[in-house]
Formats: C-alpha cells, structure tokens, sequence
C-alpha cells in the first residue's frame, strides 16, 4: 500500500505558543487512521492544519505527493480535496438535506441527483432528501454531514469529534455505522476523539496524543497490547500499576507475588512497574493475596470493585452474585494475558 | 356574582388578573384609532378633488415614490452589506473604531442632513466657492449636480438609513458559525464563494428585515422630500390637507401610503417564516478574521471610512460651524423655550410609552392568550405608520369628538366648549405613543424575557400581588432595560417632524420645528443650532445600540 497522507515533523503554533511539536505519521490509501488523547492535547490542531485551516511552523504535510503545506505554503482548505466532518452539527440550515449533500458537486443535475441519492442509501436515511436540517435528530444530522463531506470523493477525509455531541447510546452505533461505512466505500480518513472505545471501534491505526507530541502511532492491538511508555498505556487501559523489584531469576516480586517478566534481560535489583489491567485481577479464594474494598459500582453484568493493597490502587470486574461490601477483604490474583511493564 | 356571569360569557377572558387583560386591551384599541380611522376612509366616497389627485397628482407622488424607495433600498443594501461584511470578517486598519463609527449616520434625521448638504453644495456655498475660485469659473459656465431632486434625496437617505442594514447584517453575519463557513470551504468553494453561497443567505433575514426598516423611513420621510421639493405621498398629504383643507381626500391618499407600507411588513413576514435558520451549531469559534494587506486594506479602509465620513463627520461639522457663526443670534431666550419645549414633550411622551409598555409585555407574561399577545401585537403596529398618517388619525376622530361635544353643548347649554382635544399637547403626546410605544414595547419585552418566571412564582408564594411582583422585583431588576427604553422614545420623539407639525398647538415650537422653520426660510445657519442639538442627543442611543451587537456575539468574550 502506497502511503496517501504524509505528516512530516510537522509544528504548529498560536502566536508564539507551539502546540504541536514536529509530529510524523503517514496514512495509507483506504486505511482510517485515528489520533487519540485528552482535550488540549493539539490533535484537533493538527487535524486543522490537515485540512488547510491552520500554517504549519515547521515540516510538512503532503497528500499524494503533493505538497500542500510547509513553513512557506498554504494551500488554501477548497483546494485540497479534503473532506471534513465536524463536531457541531454544521449542515446549512437554509439547505435541505438534499441541497446539503450536493453543496460540494459541481457535475449536472442528473448526476448530482444521482450521487445525493446514493449517499442518502449510503447513510441509510433514503426518504429524508426534503428535510430541514432542524427536523433531523443529532445522529440522524452527523450522518446527513458525513454524507455531504464525501459526496465530492474526497481524496482525505477528515473527522473531528464527530460523535461527541450525541447522548452516549447514539455515540455508540454512529460510530459502529460511520466505521462500516468507510470501510465498505475505502475511504481514507483521520478521526480525532478523546474516547479510546470510539477510536477502537473506527480505526485500523491510531496516533496517541499528549502535550503536542504523537507518542505511539500503531494498530488499536499494538497500542493495547505494547504501548510504548506509562502515559500511552494509562490513557489506553486506564489500569493500575503494580511496583516491584527484578530478582536474580529475572521476576518481579510485587506485593502480589512473583511475576514473571519474560525476558531476563533486567539487573537484579531493578525497580519496575507492571500495568494491572482490571481483567487482569481476578478473585481467588485460594489466593494467599488479601485486598480491601473501597468502592463497588454494579452495572449489571458485573460488579467493578476499587480495591487497595499495600497502599496501591487497582480495580477488577467480578460477575459472581455476591457483592463484597466496602471495607471487607476479598482474595485475589494477578493473572496478566500479555504483561506491560516499565523499569522506572 | 357579576364576576361569575362575566367569565361565562367571555370565555377568552381568564378568571385570574382579569384587570391586566382588559387593560391591554383597551392600551391596543386607544393605539390602533388612527390606524382604523385612516383605513375607514377607504370605504367613503371621494369627493371632486380625487378626481384632481387621480389625473394630475397621483402619477407623479407615485412614481416619485417608487423610485425613491427602490432607490434607497438599493443603496443602504450596497453601503449595508459591504460594510458588514467587511467589519465581521475581515481585518484592517480602522476596523474597530469604524465598526462602530459606522452606525453614528443614524443619529442624524433625513431632513437634517437634507438641509447640511444643501448649505454645503449650493452655489453660495464652500464646495462650489472654492472649485469657482481655483477654476477661476464664472457663475454660468459650469455644470453642478442639484442635489434638491430626487437623486439627492436618494443620496441622502441612503446615508441616514444604511445604518440599519448595516447593524442587523453584521449582527447575522457574528451570529453565524464559523464552522458553517469552513465546512464550505472543505466541499471546495472559495472565501468568496462562501460568501455568496452560505453567509449571504443565512444572512437573508437579516438583510430584509434591515432593508424593510429603511424603506419604512423612506415612506415616512417628510422633511427630506418636502425640503428638496421632491413629490412624494407624504408630501401629497400635507399639500391636500393644508393647501386644499380636504381631510378626507388626504385620509384617503393616507390610506394608500400604508398599502405601501403593509406590503413591506409582508415581504418581512413572509421572509422571517420561510427561514428556517435556526443555529444547528451549539459552539462558535473565535471568528478568524481575514488579514487584509496592502491596496486591499486601503479599499476596505475607504469603503467603511466614506459613509461614516458623508453620513456623519461632513453635517456634523457643518451643523457645528454654522452653530458657532450664528450663536448670538441663536441662542435666546426664545431658544431655551424651544429646547424645555422639546425635552418636556419627549420626556412625558417617553414615560407614557414605557408605562404602557410595562402594561402590555407584562400581561402578556401574566395571561399569555391569544387576546393578550394580539392586543401587544397591534399596540406595536405604529412603528410602521408614517408620521403624517398619525396626525391625520388622530386629527380626525378628535377633531370629530370636539365638534360633537360643542355642539351638544351649544344645543343644550347655550356654550361653547371650544377645541378640548384638538390642538393641544394631548393630541401631540397621544400620537408620539401611537408612533413610539413598540420601540418601548420591545426594550421592555427583551428585558422581562430575561428573569425567568421562577422569580414571579417564588415572589407570589412569597405573598406579592401580580402588581408587587412588577414593582418590587422586575422594575427593579430591569432598571437598564427601562432607562435604555426611556432614552429611545425619547430620542425618537425629539427628531420627530411632520406630525409635530401637523398637531402641535398654535405657537409651540420645539427643536425640530424650528430647524425646518429656518431652512424653509433660507437661514439655513439659523438651523444649524437645533439640529445639532437633535444629534447629539441621538448619538447616545447608537452606543447603546453598539454595545447591544458587541454583546450579540454568542460564545465571544467582550
């Protein structure tokens, strides 16, 4: 595959600040790529200056090989075929549905009709062309946005926090929805959000972003299973973490027992830090290990207990029907699937 | 029971603050007389000097008046528009201070800039003085524009008048997400085709409603028209009702102009309910303004710098000076008669009209029936009717009910009661609330919306009465808005002209009054002194007025 979108150690700034910091990556034709982390990080800046609305200060931003944006170019956004969806629900109000989606198609009518139509099938909203964007509901207005965003066939299309302003249910199956479709259509996209499940659930390749920095750029199964540093891995899993010090075996001896590190290549003696992941705790009567209940949510099908031991702070899901009180000691055991750990 | 059979019978009238209603009811039947009495006479027979009107006259005022009024339209939307466009959006040098210097024209009334330009560009005066003395010209060899036509009075109520297509396009165009406008510009269109495709017409109401306003003055104007002897309605009435004394071939000519003027408040109806432009975004970014450079910043400078130059600075200036040559002459004892004439009559006529407003919106607040919000509805509707066809209403039916009542009396008493209505300040000040009561209607309706109905209910629980609750908690906590209200009318009623004119009693003069008195006899510098007077005192609405849009901008820091 043939890299369509080249980010090159690209700097943004506001006046004299700089809040994105010589950040790479690159997009593949047909891949749907995602950059992930808190507000503020500057994703969305960097999403900007993708599609044309802000200068970069440094690096460069290619489409194709083509250059669009450097120290001294600025390819102005209605230029750039780039298509862009955005948080607020921004359909012209004084557009039907129909006239929305064919803002950006400059063919004839017949074709145009025939693409709008298509696109309405697309988003499953077939019999909604004559609407007004305030007769649609919030879901029903991002889908109309995301078909007029792709009805000129956008080389790139651009998605800000598209869901974001939908009640959770609806943030949920949009995002499922929008996935599909630009997996069926292979369009290349870049998504910003702040949701890890959002980003999962879209995305074959995501950029994890803080402080204007991109710290990993991998699949959603590299990032969740080898991040490559603390911050990356409590944004993703939002685990504890467990302390402990290598042996002359090449383990770590934690309060919860002696865990096995893989690989020896460790100094005995070494301070490490293990990601305790909540389904990486389970309760054990059997266990040696004795933690206390401080908190207990019930969402249904499970039970997330806070526990503490030794001072440190984990959660663990547990479907058993009895609920353990606050206060009261449970058993448990450190069972990781693929360990993360970082020396300190 | 009286109260019982009452409510059996009214079904429209609610059991609880029964006073309130009725009073807003009778608030809209005192306000709409004119209105009904000016319309009635459309269903009378004319007389022989329609006939006259039909086949001299009518062609021309007509004419006359179409071409004013799409002349007008066209240029405050030209002036309107660009310069909103360019304060909203754009960056460059002047930008702030001229967004706002740019509504300052409205200050000054039609007839006032009318009689400036007309002292500066007549041939005594320093504009054709000076290009006679570095031309070395004789005083028949060149061509100068009259500005007394009808392309003059085009000018000079374009200048006036902008201002309120201006405010309301630039309030739109803040109002407007800027997200709207970058999405266009992903699906490809230019800054400029953004403009065209999706400012302009989320804009659409706006502009109408600014250009519906303007044309509104332009029917109304009288001063401008009559001073430039240009042949217009308003000019027809007064020569009908003065020249012939035929009230009711003036009624009737009245009754035409306000086709005119309905036919406006429709185009404005029907463009509010076709849009449907509601804001779908909830968020609004910082506007990014586009930096202008170089000769383009200099053309935007030019175009926001002249109407604030031609509208305001030039008559300013002029109005100064020939207050400063003629001060011994103006300022008399006569002169401190005129303006305590003026600031009485615009004070009480401001409270009558905030009182009522008070009445009205909060009514409407307490029993929100149809009767009820109809009633505020038509106690609004004369902010549309032209002044002359105010005084002409309200003319007429006290006229009639003076005549009545000395007949009577005469018949049965031997005695005369004389005028008791007519031609006095009563008749003046019932007119100036006809004409002004929904620019206080407004204020006092904008105000009330913003304390949130919590607070009446916690006060009546409390133990206030419906009347307690306005005095004790809404007028105090609306103090701004009622001043802010007060201000308007009365400003309004200080610049107001032709139906002053037509009621005023036998030797009362005010500010207004006097101005056109002197320009209609050639001392124009004579006139400089009130009027300056009038615009200073209506420049303090217009920073109201712009510290109102400042804050319009949703999501924006001040």
């Amino acid at each position: 595959m043939t890299s369509l979108l080249k980010v090159d150690n690209v700097s943004i700034a506001y006046g004299k600040t700089e809040v994105v910091h010589q950040s790479s990556f690159t997009l593949a034709e047909g891949e749907t790529g995602c950059l992930l982390g808190p507000s503020g990080c500057g994703k969305t800046t960097l999403l900007r200056a993708i599609a044309g609305f802000e200068p970069v200060t440094h690096g460069s931003i290619h489409i194709a090989e083509t250059l669009l944006s450097d120290q001294n170019r600025l390819t102005p956004p209605e230029q750039r075929q780039i298509g862009m969806v955005f948080q607020d629900f921004t359909l012209f109000p004084h557009l039907n549905v129909a006239s929305n989606i064919a803002f950006g198609l400059t063919g004839n009518a017949k074709v145009n009709q025939e693409r709008v139509d298509e696109l309405l099938e697309l988003v499953r909203l077939p019999d909604y062309a004559d609407r007004y964007p305030h007769e649609l509901s919030g879901g029903q207005q991002q889908r109309i946005a995301l078909a007029r965003a792709i009805a000129p066939r956008p080389r790139l299309l651009l998605l800000d926090e598209p869901f974001s302003s939908l009640d959770t249910h609806h943030r949920r199956t949009l995002a499922y929805d929008v996935a599909n479709i630009l997996r069926q259509e292979k369009i290349t996209s870049l998504l910003v959000t702040h949701d890890q499940r959002e980003a999962f659930t879209v995305a074959d390749t995501i950029g994890v972003m803080d402080s204007g920095n991109i710290l990993q750029w991998d699949s959603a199964k590299t990032i969740y299973t080898s991040p490559v540093n603390k911050t990356v891995a409590s944004f993703i899993t939002r685990g504890g973490w467990l302390a402990g010090t290598v042996t002359a075996d090449g383990k770590a001896d934690t309060v919860l027992g002696l865990v096995d590190l893989n690989q020896s290549s460790l100094v005995e003696g070494t301070m490490v830090e293990c990601l305790v992941r909540s389904e990486d705790l389970i309760l054990d009567d059997d266990s040696p290990y004795q933690a206390t209940v401080t908190g207990s949510t019930f969402t249904g099908n499970f039970t997330r207990y806070h526990i503490t031991l030794a001072d440190q702070t984990f959660t663990l899901k547990s479907a058993d029907a009895i609920r353990h009180e606050n206060g009261t000691s449970i058993k448990v055991r450190f069972q990781p699937q693929n360990l993360v750990y970082f020396t300190q | 029971m009286p109260n019982a059979t009452l409510s059996e019978k009214v079904s429209w009238l609610p059991i609880a603050n029964r006073g309130w209603s009725i009073s807003s009811v009778l608030i809209a039947l005192l306000i709409s007389i004119p209105l009904l009495v000016v319309l009635s006479f459309l269903l009378q027979p004319s007389n022989e000097n329609w006939q006259h009107l039909w086949d001299y006259l009518l062609p021309d005022y007509l004419r006359n008046t179409l071409l004013l009024s799409l002349g007008v339209g066209l240029g405050v939307l030209l002036i309107g528009i660009s310069t909103a466009w360019l304060t909203s959006m754009c960056d460059f040098p002047g930008r702030r201070w001229l967004s706002w210097a740019l509504l300052l024209p409205m200050a000054i009334p039609a007839y006032i800039i009318a009689y400036t330009y007309t002292g500066m560009l007549d041939f005594a005066g320093p504009v054709q003085s000076t290009l006679r003395q570095v031309f070395a010209w004789q005083n028949q060899d060149y061509w100068f524009p009259e500005i007394r036509s009808l392309g003059g009075a085009i000018c000079m109520l374009t200048l006036v008048l902008y201002p309120y297509v201006y405010m309301l396009t630039r309030a739109a165009f803040l109002e407007q997400s800027t997200c709207a406008l970058e999405v266009s510009r992903t699906l490809g269109k230019s800054p400029w085709g953004s403009f065209y495709r999706v400012a302009l017409p989320l804009a659409r109401p706006a502009i109408i409603t600014g250009l519906v306003l303007a044309m509104m003055e332009t029917l109304a104007d009288y001063g401008t028209v009559q001073y430039f002897g240009v042949n217009t309605f308003t000019t027809g009435i007064f020569r009908i009702w003065f020249g012939m004394g035929d009230s009711v071939t003036a009624a009737q000519l009245s009754a035409l102009l306000l086709l005119f003027v309905f036919f406006l408040i429709l185009i404005e109806k029907y463009s509010r309910g076709r849009a449907r432009f509601h804001h779908t975004s909830t968020r609004y970014k910082q506007i990014k303004r586009i930096q202008l450079k170089g000769w383009r910043a200099v053309l935007a400078c030019v175009i926001c710098l002249l109407p604030f130059v031609l509208g305001f600075l030039l008559p300013a200036l002029q109005l100064s000076i020939w207050t400063v040559i003629t001060a011994n002459t103006s300022f008399t004892t006569d002169f401190a008669r005129l303006f305590s004439n003026s600031l009485l009559l615009a004070i009480i006529a401001a409270v009558i009209a905030v009182s009522l407003a008070l009445v009205l919106a909060y009514s409407k607040r307490l029993v929100a029936t149809p009767v009820v919000k109809t009633a505020a509805q038509t106690a609004a509707l004369g902010y549309a009717l032209p002044g002359t066809i105010v005084a002409v209403g309200v003319i007429i039916p006290f006229a009639w009910f003076d005549n009545t009542i000395d007949q009577w009396l005469r018949d049965n008493f031997n005695f005369s009661s004389g005028l008791l209505l007519s031609g006095t300040l009563f008749a003046l000040l019932f007119a100036y609330t006809v004409r002004f009561l929904s620019v206080s209607l407004q204020a006092v309706d904008a105000g009330l919306e913003k304390i949130k109905p919590g607070m009446d209910d916690s006060a009546r629980s409390l133990g206030l009465k419906p009347f307690g609750v306005l005095t004790k908690i809404h007028m105090p906590l609306m103090r701004g808005t009622l001043l802010t209200a007060l201000l308007l009318v009365f400003v309004d009623v200080l610049k107001e002209l032709p139906a002053t004119l037509i009621l005023r009693p036998f030797n009362f003069n005010t500010l207004a009054v006097r101005a056109y008195d002197m320009a209609n006899d050639e001392k124009l510098a004579l006139a400089g002194a009130p009027a300056l007077l009038i615009v200073v005192a209506g420049i303090v609405p217009v920073i109201l007025l712009s510290s109102v849009i400042n804050r319009a901008r949703a999501g924006q820091q001040p």
